[in-house]
């Protein structure tokens, strides 16, 4: 690649960049949740791609981008006003200009028909400008809720706007959305106040805790005022050290669910007393520790009470401040304010996945040396071991650091499908607003890159089939604008992404008679709601009554099911007649990494992985049963599931001869197989990274992959499709006899 | 040897040799990455017989293979004195378990021999020359074709 190439390659990241933070602004425009500097963020965007352009001769690319600025220009200096129609053009606009830079990448920069006639749109916008100033410019429809804004000033400007008296109201439009992300247990919204006191019994300090180290984790999750009440510290004629004499109060405003700060206390909250008040309206987020322990020291805590209010002024004797330290978790970082370029780094990949492999080694040396030095005994009095546990730490953090590098907020991906919403809106001739929830959520690069074909079908799918027409949605008294709802949040150590629509639920009975009519299921058959819900992942299957340009091809679902299990990841549904469809994606953090259950197999250790299990068993001797003589079933719950006995299965040994000596494991597979496999031992349950055998070696039938473990040795990843479907294929399929 | 001496080492190839029961053996020292101590291996179910299994290199899963087994003869026992040679070929990292490592031998063009008609299809396919030194015979091992099946299914 040449030197002109290679800029023109930087160029062009950059406008990928540029063009997510113009989809944002606009987002925010067209929501009527944005400043000026939402508005100048979007300007210069357009107006950096525009000098760009130029520098590389992309003529019809510069003509549109300098149309797009002139209008911009006008919003900005507040001459044109955000109605519906213009944000419409306007956000056309932004994807006609994504299209362009995609055309000019791919070497083929020339005008398109819908370049022409946006340029039309833009110029007839122009065109409209302040013949009558500010006034009359924003009355171009003043009826439209678009005009609503939370701008102070604007309210209360002498526009012949109507405002209703509730849209009149100081609360900004957004308010409710604080509550609906706390249920989330989601960050991304503004900071919530907490009220903590906390007064150490003896017995914390006895214990080893340090009532500092709490305030400093505290401190962690925000902005935190501490005020010491010293008042009980007595003349030092008759102090006692023995004695827990001192309390604080502190008042913390945090993105974090309430469920957060009292983790901080879980440890200690028989040594203390502890009082978290949340100042979230909702009564159920107000905590109150007290109220759930014993009264011995109420009194005391009752000196103490303070009234929570956002403006009150503590009076103090000695005034802590703990700064937070900026830390940039994914929940931290504000998304509804004008975007903001961040100070970033290009890496290449390789480079950080050479790091990721190096701090995984790091691990499992580290993990070696503890071993030895615990076989080997300490000799110097917990030294040896103290400077392991520093080590161990520093390890851990190191490798969560460095695999941070490799996620990416899911904003970039989310932003991609208010594209596909709005055309798919469009094409299906309905109103959807589509509502992103914790796009600050960070994802490894790898899933959300593999991420976007699935959600792009999803959100078709919801649009199309998910939501109500409009007159249907009318009729049954419902919001004419459907939403659909894309959110994302970390959820015990993995992604969950949810899709969800308010639309009418998923019509079982035609999915079945669909079902029926597709073969798929015999005509007399008794299925659960569930059963009939997983109908929809069915290959082949398409439930639209006509076949849309959108989707119903039949090729959706189980193309998106089978994508995602690709990337470790399991797929649900739940749907409420008349309410809408909820979709739940759950994704594990990393590719790097698997939750694995460590099983022993003769001398062998094994690890299958953890998201295949469905439970795990100790069978008895009536449940065993043998059919043909050669294969054995388990019979459980009504069920019967055949059996694999691993041991045999890869040659460890001979058969097992007394499966009740052992125990089963129930895996199921991506379609819904289950096979029970029969282990000697369940050692223990935790994180593996996925080693890759076909490196240096080749495909092996039944193992997936390899993982290092603390002693250093290799132990085999269970490849439970593969089992599972070796087993299925040559048994026949057991109907169920209870 | 004597006119031989002008054309020195720009012939000559350098040869890790090592013991495998009673005979001598050797590989290109270009293709040998390290030489490591004996560990237990894990082992991999319906490999070929002489695949021992895999075990860990710095984080690499490195598959190990019982070159005695794979050249015809009886494997190698499980003893901390076997030693285990690592090369690379075509970008793979392969084990191989030999009773010992002797030495590194430069050894001149000349002094290498085709490898005999023998009937023995493994020596055929593994033995790529001998290597005559003094009265040692020194065969060469083909790294190219040690993986075998197994790397074929692979790749």
């Amino acid at each position: 690649m040449d030197a002109m190439e290679e800029i023109r390659e930087t160029f062009f990241i950059e406008c990928e960049e540029l063009l997510e933070t113009l989809e944002s602004g606009l987002i925010s425009m067209s929501e009527a949740n944005h400043d000026d500097e939402t508005v100048n963020a979007v300007f210069r965007a357009v107006h950096s791609i525009k000098g760009g352009a130029g520098a590389f001769g992309l003529d019809a690319l510069v003509d549109f981008s300098h149309k797009f600025e002139n209008v911009l220009d006008l919003v900005r200096s507040e001459k044109l006003s955000t109605d519906h129609r213009v944000m419409d053009v306007l956000l056309r606009s932004g994807d006609t200009l994504s299209d362009l830079v995609q055309a000019a990448r791919d070497g083929n920069d020339a005008e398109t028909e819908t370049s022409r006639a946006l340029i039309d749109e833009l110029k007839s916008l122009y065109a409209i400008k302040p013949s009558g100033g500010e006034n009359e410019s924003a009355s171009l429809s003043p009826d439209l809720p678009e005009d609503i804004t939370n701008e102070a000033e604007e309210v209360y400007a002498p526009q012949p706007i109507a405002f209703d008296a509730d849209d009149g109201d100081t609360e900004p439009v957004y308010a409710p959305q604080p509550l609906v992300f706390d249920e989330l247990d989601s960050g991304n919204c503004e900071d919530n106040k907490y009220a903590i006191k906390v007064k150490p019994h003896p017995e914390l300090y006895a214990h080893g805790s340090d009532l500092t180290l709490l305030l400093r984790a505290v401190s962690e999750l925000g902005e935190l005022e501490a005020k010491v009440n010293s008042d009980l510290i007595p003349d030092l004629s008759v102090f006692s050290l023995e004695k827990s004499l001192i309390s604080v109060e502190q008042t913390l405003s945090s993105q974090e669910p309430l469920a957060v700060v009292q983790e901080i206390f879980d440890f200690v909250d028989t040594e203390c007393d502890i009082d978290i008040r949340g100042q979230i309206e909702s009564p159920s987020s107000t905590y109150d520790k007290e109220d759930l322990s014993d009264n011995k020291n109420r009194d005391v805590s009752d000196d103490l009470d303070v009234k929570i209010n956002k403006d009150i002024n503590y009076k103090v004797n000695s005034d802590i401040k703990i700064k937070s330290k900026d830390k940039s978790s994914p929940e931290k970082a504000a998304s509804a304010q004008a975007p903001q370029s961040k100070s970033t780094v290009r890496v290449d990949v390789s480079r950080v996945d050479r790091l990721v492999n190096l701090v995984g080694e790091l691990v499992v040396t580290q993990a070696g040396i503890s071993e030895f030095v615990e076989r080997a005994g300490d000799q110097n009095e917990g030294g040896a071991n103290n400077a392991l546990e520093e080590f161990k730490q520093l390890t851990r953090e190191l490798q969560e650091s460095v695999m941070s590098l490799r996620t990416q907020p899911v904003k970039s991906l989310f932003q991609r499908m208010q594209r596909i919403s709005r055309e798919s809106a469009a094409a299906a001739g309905k109103t959807v607003k589509l509502s992103l929830i914790g796009e600050a959520t960070e994802v490894d690069k790898t899933v959300i890159e593999r991420l976007s074909d699935p959600l792009t079908h999803m959100i078709r799918n919801a649009i199309d089939h998910g939501l109500e027409s409009t007159e249907d949605r009318s009729k049954a008294g419902k919001d004419p604008v459907g939403v659909v709802t894309l959110s994302a949040a970390h959820r015990s150590g993995r992604v969950v992404i949810d899709i969800s629509d308010d639309g009418g639920g998923i019509n079982r009975d035609r999915v079945k008679a669909k079902a029926v009519e597709k073969g798929l299921v015999k005509a007399d058959a008794i299925l659960t709601n569930a059963e009939i819900d997983q109908l929809l992942f069915a290959p082949g299957f398409s439930t639209a009554a006509a076949v849309t340009n959108l989707s119903g091809r039949g090729v959706g679902m189980d193309v998106v099911k089978r994508s995602i299990q690709a990337l470790g990841g399991k797929i649900s549904i739940s749907s409420q007649e008349g309410a809408g469809t909820t979709f739940s994606i759950s994704l594990p953090l990393t590719l790097a990494v698997l939750d694995g259950m460590i099983i022993q197999i003769d001398q062998h250790t094994v690890v299958i992985p953890l998201t295949a299990i469905v439970e795990t068993h100790k069978p008895t001797s009536e449940q065993i049963l043998e059919i043909g003589g050669e294969d054995t079933v388990l019979s459980i719950r009504g069920n019967l599931v055949p059996v694999v006995d691993v041991g045999l299965r890869f040659g460890y040994r001979r058969g097992v001869e007394d499966v009740t000596k052992h125990v089963a494991i129930l895996v199921e597979s991506e379609d819904g197989c289950l096979v029970a496999l029969i282990v000697d031992d369940i050692v223990d349950q935790r994180q593996v990274v996925i080693k890759g055998l076909d490196e240096n070696y080749g495909e092996v039938q039944g193992i997936a992959a390899a993982t290092i473990l603390g002693d250093g040795t290799i132990a085999l990843i269970l490849d439970t499709e593969e089992i599972i479907g070796a087993q299925t294929s040559h048994s026949l399929a057991l109907e169920a006899v209870a | 040897m004597s006119q031989h001496a002008g054309k020195n080492d720009t012939h000559s190839r350098k040869i890790v040799s090592f013991r495998l029961g009673n005979e001598e053996y050797g590989v290109d020292i270009l293709s040998v990455r390290e030489i490591r101590g004996w560990t237990p291996t894990t082992v991999l179910p319906q490999a070929p017989h002489y695949v021992r299994g895999v075990i860990n290199l710095r984080g690499a899963v490195l598959p190990v293979i019982d070159l005695g087994v794979r050249l015809g003869m009886s494997g190698t026992r499980d003893d901390s004195s076997n030693v285990i040679i690592v090369i690379e070929e075509d970008g793979r990292l392969i084990g191989l378990i030999v009773d010992a490592v002797s030495d590194i031998l430069s050894l001149q063009e000349d002094q290498f021999l085709p490898t005999p008609e023998i009937p023995s299809t493994n020596i055929k396919d593994f033995i790529e020359g001998v290597a005559t030194l003094d009265d040692r015979m020194i065969q060469l091992v083909a790294t190219d074709q040690i993986l075998g099946t197994a790397y074929e299914s692979a790749a």
